[in-house]
């Protein structure tokens, strides 16, 4: 009889076993405290920094927006050779009812690996100007009457490496060329026109909520070209409510997290390229106007469905430098803070209210 | 037929055919068990749940093809035995089928100590639900967080009621 | 002596018989416990049935640091779903053995901004895997590399 039961029982348990296809294995019923002391399987194995710290702001793979600003008045001298502290005369004078455009950039990680990150981003803006009227008092000027017709644009590409050092420090080297000026996409510059900038960094990561870093840059964030240095302070407080992200001089920003799909930004962002005026510039010399922008800001961020993002932004422009230069022979020079090189025009710009909505596929 | 009894005809066919019905459908107890030994932690209850909802639909007239949609709207987990739900903190229920994959319907986060049966919060997002029914067989996953190890098994019960919408 | 031997032999046989049947599934070299590379958590990759599941076993911090209360998974979409706890938590669902050292057609779940995304797993070695979540397509995604973990 116990022999009969036994047969029984061998012929049922693979039965049994076998008659429940999607059953969790008898091992899911475990002892937690075992995942306490487990090392890599691979003892060569490194942990590294991780590029992001909690809750900064999504990172956006692609994005359109659209760019405006209130009205101001812009001034522009005649050309010459003029200090940058002039009291030059007035050559164009007009006042700017719409400055705005289109703005299309995209950020596409190319490898994305712990011990390295490595992504190119592609970017398109365009700024168009209306201006009325223009009151013209020497025609040798004419970039009022140029930005008014022509607009300005600004098409480039760039890269940016995250290397992890080891768990908690990390290098950041970025570089960018930029083609910048009047030109249209069917009648582009010369590639000789290209602007390089690049910065390196090296930065620690000591906590989730925490990652800082110093470096040098080469920039035409201010207009013109400039070697800085640069720091960056991405914070999250731990009640995960606020945090900052900044990356000095750039922009530095406070951020008041909502919730995972909406935020506040406030602060500050430098823009800027030197652009280059074709029908201004003669031979092989390049005149090119230093634009940079000091933009104070308040963005809201939320996300609108899955990973399509909104953003609106409103605040106030302000007029860092618009002044131009005349490169001979095309060659950019270095007058950083402290150079008294004279500018071939002074131009002045009022400040204005600026607005900017975005939609954004945002990253993993 | 004049043309107000053509009307009158026309809103009753729109009355009756265009509207979905709704049927209430409830589950019998569906048992899910932990395999001991227990752990304090989360440690996972399942069964299978043969749904039954196509017998049903076929006594109520209709058949599994006119189901348009489901929803979830109860779902309750009582102990089996004497012990109810003692020493068990949270409960979240998951549905799946080997087609639509795992479906998380309903948590209950923390339990009331000592509860014997308790009514769990239902997922806002059930779209998967008329997906998983369709296939007449889930498996019903339980996770459980236990306050404190156990060698023996814990057997709990699952009850579920639906509101099924067909086409006519 | 025979009947004991009888007794053996039928206690063997099934698993015997089952070991025969079940050649081992090349899918099932996901199965074991991993770290993500934040660190800050390990999941355990099961299957069930035929697709494999992964949970999170273990958390850097388990309890959320405003409350003390163990996480829970607060960034849900589903308001409804968002006291379930962190630990136990699933978030890698539905994957399938492709071939070719690939498990695809799941999805990974973030529960720091409460998305779900794509996500295609390529076992690189024996001890690393490439997770790659998307949007959509696989180009529009970032990749993370998992370590297999074992008992020290």
């Amino acid at each position: 009889m116990a022999v009969r039961a036994l047969l029984l029982l061998a012929l049922l348990v693979p039965t049994g076993l076998r008659a429940q296809p999607d059953t969790i294995p008898a091992s899911d019923e475990e002892d937690y405290s075992q995942y306490d002391d487990l090392g890599f399987a691979d003892e060569k194995a490194k942990r590294f920094a991780h590029p992001k710290v909690l809750d900064l702001s999504p990172q956006r793979f692609v994005s359109v927006l659209w760019d405006a600003q209130g009205a101001y008045t812009m001034r522009s001298s005649p050309r010459g050779s003029w200090p940058e502290e002039a009291d030059a005369p007035v050559a164009e004078e007009a006042r700017a009812t719409y400055t705005g455009g289109l703005r299309v950039q995209a950020n596409i990680p190319v490898v994305s690996r712990n011990s390295i990150v490595w992504q190119m981003q592609a970017n398109y803006w365009d700024v168009r100007y209306r201006l009325s009227p223009t009151i013209s008092t020497d025609s040798s000027a004419g970039l009022l009457r140029t930005l008014g017709d022509r607009g300005l644009r600004t098409t480039g590409l760039g890269t940016t490496v995250f290397k992890p050092l080891g768990e908690t420090t990390f290098l950041i080297l970025q570089a960018s060329a930029d083609l910048s000026g009047d030109y249209f996409l069917d009648d582009p510059q010369g590639l000789e026109h290209l602007r390089y900038s690049g910065a390196l960094m090296w930065g620690r990561r000591p906590h989730d909520r925490l990652q800082w870093g110093v470096g040098l840059s080469r920039t035409y964030r201010v207009g013109a070209i400039n070697y800085i240095p640069v720091v960056m302070y991405n914070y999250t407080a731990p009640n995960r409510k606020w945090g900052t992200e900044v990356l000095l001089p750039a922009r530095a920003h406070y951020r008041r997290t909502f919730s995972p799909r909406s935020l506040l930004l406030a602060g500050y962002e430098l823009e800027g390229q030197s652009y280059r005026i074709e029908g201004l510039s003669t031979g092989a010399d390049s005149f090119e106007v230093r634009r940079g922008e000091l933009r104070l800001r308040a963005e809201y961020q939320r996300q609108i469905k899955g990973f399509v993002w909104l953003s609106v932004q409103a605040g106030y422009r302000h007029d860092w430098s618009f002044n131009a230069d005349e490169l001979p022979g095309g060659n950019e020079f270095f007058r950083g803070f402290f150079g008294d090189q004279p500018f071939a025009m002074l131009n002045d710009l009022g400040g204005a209210p600026f607005a900017q909505v975005g939609v954004h596929l945002v990253s993993p | 037929m004049r043309p107000i009894h053509t009307s009158l005809f026309l809103a009753l066919c729109l009355a009756s055919c265009g509207e979905p019905e709704r049927l209430t459908y409830r589950s019998g107890p569906v048992p899910l068990v932990a395999t001991g030994p227990l752990f304090e932690g989360t440690n996972t209850a399942q069964g299978t749940w043969s749904t039954g909802v196509e017998a049903f639909l076929v006594e109520q007239g209709h058949s599994l093809d006119q189901l348009q949609g489901a929803r979830l709207v109860g779902a309750t987990i009582a102990g089996a035995d004497s012990s109810g739900l003692q020493g068990v903190r949270s409960i979240s229920v998951q549905w799946m089928d080997g087609a639509t994959g795992m479906h998380q319907v309903a948590v209950r986060n923390p339990l009331p100590a000592d509860s014997a049966t308790v009514v769990l919060t239902l997922a806002n997002d059930q779209a998967k639900i008329a997906e998983l029914l369709r296939s007449g067989t889930l498996t019903v996953v339980a996770d459980m967080d236990l306050d404190a190890d156990s060698d023996s098994d814990r057997h709990v019960i699952g009850s579920f009621t639906l509101e099924l919408t067909l086409d006519r | 002596m025979r009947t004991s031997l009888l007794l053996l032999t039928l206690l063997l046989l099934p698993f015997n018989f089952l070991k025969a049947q079940a050649p081992p599934d090349p899918g099932d070299r996901l199965i074991g416990v991993w770290e993500p590379s934040h660190g800050k958590a390990r999941v355990k990759i099961e299957k069930i049935g035929t697709k494999y599941y992964g949970k999170i076993v273990w958390l850097r911090e388990p309890n959320d640091a405003t409350t003390g209360a163990p996480k829970v998974d607060k960034n849900n979409p589903d308001e409804a779903l968002r006291s379930v706890p962190l630990r136990g938590y699933r978030l890698l669902k539905d994957f399938s053995y492709t071939g070719t050292d690939e498990w695809a057609e799941g999805t990974i779940y973030d529960p720091e901004n409460g998305s779900t995304y794509s996500c295609v797993i390529t076992l690189k070695d024996a001890n690393t895997l490439d997770i790659r979540g998307y949007i959509g397509v696989k180009a529009l995604g970032r990749t993370d590399v998992w370590k297999r973990l074992q008992a020290k």
